[in-house]
């Protein structure tokens, strides 16, 4: 079989200047021959080349051939026959010698690594390069660069030659409308980093229709060979497809399946699907300033941008009632008086430090908004709404034309058919590459040590993979292979225990997972399972390791918080009792992990703890002394922390998350849409109002744009403003603001479980 | 504050200092008279001593009152204050009396020794109300609100007593079917039913919706005339004196005497109307409760200001003429 070797470590400077040993680029060939390319080698004859693999000497004899000039950088190809078979995944040691002559030893070498990979076509995998690599190799650079342009122009040529769908083999062929259609969401993931590159010669690759409705699993792309459907397609009828409902929609105006057929990107799309359903998609015009939807809004529908451009904006002022940014933070008499403050109260950090690790506010959309300018453009050709029209989340931002606009306004079945789309979706997941993989590479705080060029690197390697609702991405117990990046929907994060399964967390996008297994004993240690439609960015082992062999900071981080998730849910593991779970659990209150309860005996009704609460969060209390009694307890109105926070999953802006420890936070982004209030089982999440124009002034030197949409925020936002507010534990204190203030001994934070374990005594299960 | 086992370092230190402080003082007061042939005052060095101890012990026991509003400083746990201004408190009865010589002066020292007094005792009241009440609260009040809702809970209540009462009987104005407005109403805001207390949990439960009916029901005049004449006021916010429903008794019997009255359609809806009347009872019984837990303490914390301040203003002129 064909085995391709992706180089991945160079050397940092050749001995010999004259001398170009492989380094970052190779261009592969198949095996039993493996072509390998130094590149640099300028007229050196002859060259005596020789290969280590494993430690082994392969005693090849590297013949040497006429340098031939790639990219305008001579070079000398090297066919070298290895007549090995390797495992996929193996990783290989390969050292190559160059000696003046045959019989001369202790010439110039450089060790590589590789990963045997299996690919079907010649295919230049431009290897990672270490950073600190300079113009020693910059000839090698100019070839990746090239290598790469090609690919991208390969891949452009194959998209402008198909415009046909190439139809199926079926019992009549009269039915033309019945076209191949993409796998897209087949049983399994679908691989989908770059459409295979192919030569002229060979056809496009066509994939195989399978209907939604069929359980045919289909199969991964497999490029370089036309692949027939699994199933024959049903036969088509004379007539034309009957339709099973007629939607309309509230706005706009219905477009045909002829005139959607003229768009480039719907070119192609199933027109029996998109017969069933006239109507579920129509032509919109926005004019200059028109809002298109307003963050928090439900919606079920997508929009795609035809023509014009967008602004996509949070409208919610960025804190929950003052923003911890604008604290003074002036040094001198009145920062010691701050450091004298927050050392009063305890605080664990200074909260004039970002609250937390994110840089981009994620939302439903191309490009997630940056923190600290939270404005972003859409433009021809941009997607938006895909959450809220595949599963329902209110809309995560506000847009609003900056001009007029024509836009197409979908539902979920035509969405659906779009993304499955190759025309589109070849497209689609360049522009991601291109325009916000490295936001969110760059987003995920462990990441944001890597460099541009590195990161520039990683892009071409990564993988996007998508998962159906209920799906399984990496199952507990199986070898880790990956690490993921969440680009699109929610992932539950659970483990089992002797009682059953316990959720460990609810990840949303740009948030991560996998990291633990990876570097951990190489297993799993959590089910991750797909919430709803879920997209992924998956970077592989490989070249994983070699992100954190070339970035200490970044290892550090990362091993960081694995412990601090491993330990996270040993903790949880200790608490978890080796009985029927379901049996507490429908209780209710088996679910906290920190329940307040209230001694109603020595509770003499104070309100000390509420008031505390209040003071320790900007007067706005996160308690009600109010709910359910067990016994001689009051269970106050607060954040129980479940074992399982279904309030979490759907949140459009990703705010609401949970630490490592327990506590569950509503970041200062919130936009106000109350699903983690609905969600709430036990009404925990209050919706607390507040003015809206107290909308935070830009920061010094912001974006003019900024101060003009502060200005508009003012004017359109409400005059009260919504935000989701939930008991977070005082995480900054070093202990509950309530349990400090109460001053009769009523209240107390215990563990559910260990609480009515040790029949009620509070000393004994306090958290 | 529950004076329980938790209080036992602070109680055995206080007797062990006030027994000290006795010893001392019989001490000195012995040796006075046998070298000095004097009575105990407090311009001795001994009075002086124990005077400015106390002086200290109130200003301390005065700072709970600021610790209270800077909640979340993290200057020593509430309940630690508590605990060392309930007996570090009672420990200034001692030295106070020691400082005196057991002699109450006149005019400003007299005062203080009134108002010391009065302090004192509101305070062991109020420690004694917090020991008591909480618990009577908790058994006798199963419907508790939070004490500033109270008086909406009271207006819902009624809201929810009239659309019952209006769905079955018709209007509560003479004569005339259901209004419209009242039949198309949402449900009940709050309809609550007491929960026995069953395997330790007790709360509430929603009422069973009931179809609302257009016209009234026969046989419901007696009850609308119940209604409006006892349990409508009996709703209302305000004194339940004089009401015949107050008493919990009377209530039963008078609820079953209409019972009597009515056809069976309607002994649910009167079912309900008995555990909202309840619930009121309950309401109005919280309010007295809250006010015997809360109330000593308008007397208490003032005259403990006014006590200091006194007490200050003795200190600086004693010391002056000392």
């Amino acid at each position: 079989m064909p085995i391709f070797f992706a180089v991945q470590r160079g050397p940092a400077v050749a001995a010999n200047a004259r001398v170009m040993m492989p380094s970052a680029v190779t261009t592969i060939g198949s095996s039993p021959d493996a072509d390998v390319s130094f590149p640099g080698v300028d007229g050196l004859a002859p060259l005596h080349v020789k290969v280590w693999l494993d430690g082994r000497d392969m005693k090849l004899e590297a013949l040497d051939l006429s340098p031939v000039s790639v990219g305008g950088v001579k070079a000398v190809t090297h066919q070298i026959k290895l007549n090995t078979v390797f495992d996929l995944g193996a990783n290989l040691s390969l050292k190559f010698e160059h000696t003046p002559s045959k019989s001369s030893a202790g010439g110039t070498s450089v060790n590589l690594n590789a990963v045997a990979s299996k690919s079907g076509e010649n295919k230049a995998i431009p290897a990672l390069r270490p950073p600190t690599l300079k113009t020693s190799v910059q000839q090698a650079r100019e070839i990746m660069d090239k290598a790469i342009a090609d690919k991208a122009a390969a891949q452009a040529a194959t998209l402008s030659k198909k415009q046909d769908p190439p139809t199926l083999p079926t019992k009549k062929t009269e039915d033309k409308s019945q076209a191949a259609k993409p796998s897209g969401n087949p049983e399994g993931p679908v691989i989908a980093d770059t459409a295979p590159v192919t030569t002229p010669s060979e056809p496009p690759p066509i994939v195989p229709a399978a209907e939604k409705s069929d359980a045919a699993s289909a199969k991964p792309v497999a490029a370089a060979k036309p692949v027939v459907a699994a199933k024959p397609a049903a036969p088509a009828s004379k007539d034309p497809p009957r339709a099973i409902a007629e939607v309309q929609l509230p706005y706009g105006e219905p477009i045909t399946l002829e005139e959607l057929n003229k768009i480039p990107v719907f070119n192609g799309m199933p027109g029996k699907q998109m017969a069933k359903l006239p109507g579920s998609v129509v032509r919109r015009k926005f004019k200059k300033g028109e809002i298109i939807c307003r963050e928090g809004d439900y919606g079920f529908t997508a929009f795609y941008i035809l023509q014009g451009a967008c602004e996509v904006y949070i409208g919610s002022p960025l804190a929950s009632v003052t923003s911890v940014k604008q604290e003074d933070k002036r040094g001198g008499f009145f920062g010691l008086l701050r450091e004298f403050k927050h050392k009063l109260t305890g605080r664990k950090v200074d909260p004039t430090a970002s609250t937390s690790r994110r840089m981009f506010i994620p939302v439903d959309g191309p490009e997630d908004l940056p923190m600290d300018n939270p404005i972003g453009k859409l433009k021809a050709g941009d997607l938006f709404g895909e959450m809220s029209c595949t599963s329902l989340y209110p809309r995560s931002a506000t847009v609003r034309a900056t001009e007029d606009c024509e836009m197409l306004e979908m539902l979920n079945n035509v969405l659906f058919a779009l993304k499955d789309n190759p025309t589109y979706k070849v497209r689609y997941d360049a522009d991601y590459r291109h325009r916000a993989l490295s936001q969110h590479l760059r987003g995920v705080s462990i990441l944001s040590g890597l460099d541009e060029e590195f990161i520039n690197q990683l892009k071409e390697r990564v993988e996007l993979v998508s998962y159906k609702k209920g799906e399984i991405v990496v199952k507990e117990g199986d070898d880790s292979d990956a690490f993921y990046l969440i680009r699109f929907g929610n992932v539950k994060v659970s483990k089992h225990y002797a009682g059953g399964e316990v959720v460990l967390n609810y990840l949303g996008r740009s948030e991560f997972f996998g990291e633990v297994g990876l570097l951990h004993g190489g297993k799993r240690k959590a089910t991750c399972t797909s919430l709803d439609h879920v997209e992924c960015v998956r970077i592989r082992k490989p070249d994983f390791d070699f992100m954190l062999s070339w970035y200490d900071d970044i290892r550090e981080n990362i091993e960081k918080i694995a412990t601090e998730r491993e330990r996270a849910g040993e903790l949880r593991a200790e608490g978890v009792p080796n009985v029927k779970i379901k049996d507490f659990l429908g209780q209710g209150l088996m679910q906290a992990q920190s329940l307040l309860l209230l001694d109603l005996n020595k509770c003499t009704r104070c309100d000390e703890c509420v008031h505390a609460c209040s003071d320790s969060h900007e007067s706005v209390t996160r308690l009600v002394r109010e709910g359910l009694r067990f016994d001689n307890y009051l269970v106050a109105t607060s954040c129980r922390s479940c074992l399982d926070p279904v309030c979490m999953p759907g949140c459009p802006v990703g705010s609401i998350h949970r630490q490592e420890s327990m506590e569950i936070l509503i970041e200062d982004w919130c936009i106000g849409c109350g699903l983690c209030a609905r969600n709430c089982p036990y009404g925990n999440i209050s919706m607390h109002a507040f003015p809206g124009d107290a909308a935070s002034e830009p920061a010094a030197g912001a974006p003019n744009a900024v101060a003009e949409m502060t200005e508009l925020v003012k004017k359109a936002a409400p005059k009260d403003k919504k935000k989701a507010v939930t008991c977070d534990l005082c995480h900054e204190l070093e202990e509950p603001s309530c349990v400090y203030a109460c001053p009769h001994d009523a209240a107390h934070r215990v563990d559910a479980r260990k609480f009515f374990a040790s029949g009620g005594d509070v000393r004994a299960s306090k958290v | 504050m529950l004076i329980d086992r938790t209080h036992k370092k602070w109680a055995v230190f206080t007797v062990a200092a006030t027994v000290l402080s006795i010893a001392l003082y019989v001490w000195h007061v012995v040796a006075l008279k046998q070298y000095a042939q004097k009575d105990p005052s407090g311009s001795t060095w001994f009075g002086l001593a124990y005077g400015f101890l106390a002086l200290g012990l109130i200003s301390f026991c005065c700072l709970l009152g600021l610790r209270k509003k800077v909640r979340i400083w993290r200057i020593g746990r509430a309940q630690t204050w508590m605990r060392a201004h309930i007996w570090l408190g009672l420990l200034t009865v001692p030295l106070v009396l020691g400082h005196g010589g057991l002699n109450f002066g006149n005019n400003l020292t007299l005062a203080i020794m009134l108002l010391f007094a009065t302090v004192i005792l509101s305070g062991v009241l109020g420690l004694l109300l917090q020991n008591l009440v909480p618990t009577v609260m908790m058994e006798r009040l199963p419907a508790e609100a939070t004490f500033e809702q109270i008086h909406h809970v009271f207006e819902l209540l009624r809201g929810e007593a009239d659309e019952m009462i209006t769905a079955s009987c018709g209007s509560l104005e003479e004569g005339g079917a259901a209004p419209a407005a009242i039949l198309a109403a949402p449900a009940p805001k709050r309809a609550t039913v007491l929960v026995k207390k069953e395997g330790g949990l007790q709360g509430k439960a929603p009422a069973a919706n009931r179809a609302k009916s257009a016209t009234p029901l026969e046989g419901s005049e007696p009850l609308k005339v119940f209604y409006v004449k006892d349990v409508r006021p009996f709703l209302a916010s305000g004194s339940l004196r004089g009401q015949r429903l107050t008493s919990a008794q009377n209530s039963s019997v008078i609820f079953e005497h209409t019972r009597s009255l009515t056809p069976p359609a309607l002994h649910e809806t009167l079912k309900d109307l008995e555990s909202i009347c309840e619930e009121r009872r309950q309401l109005a019984l919280q309010l007295k409760l809250h006010g015997l837990l809360h109330g000593w303490l308008f007397v208490h914390a003032p005259l403990s200001y006014l006590l200091l301040v006194l007490v200050l203003v003795h200190a600086i002129v004693s010391t002056l003429r000392y």
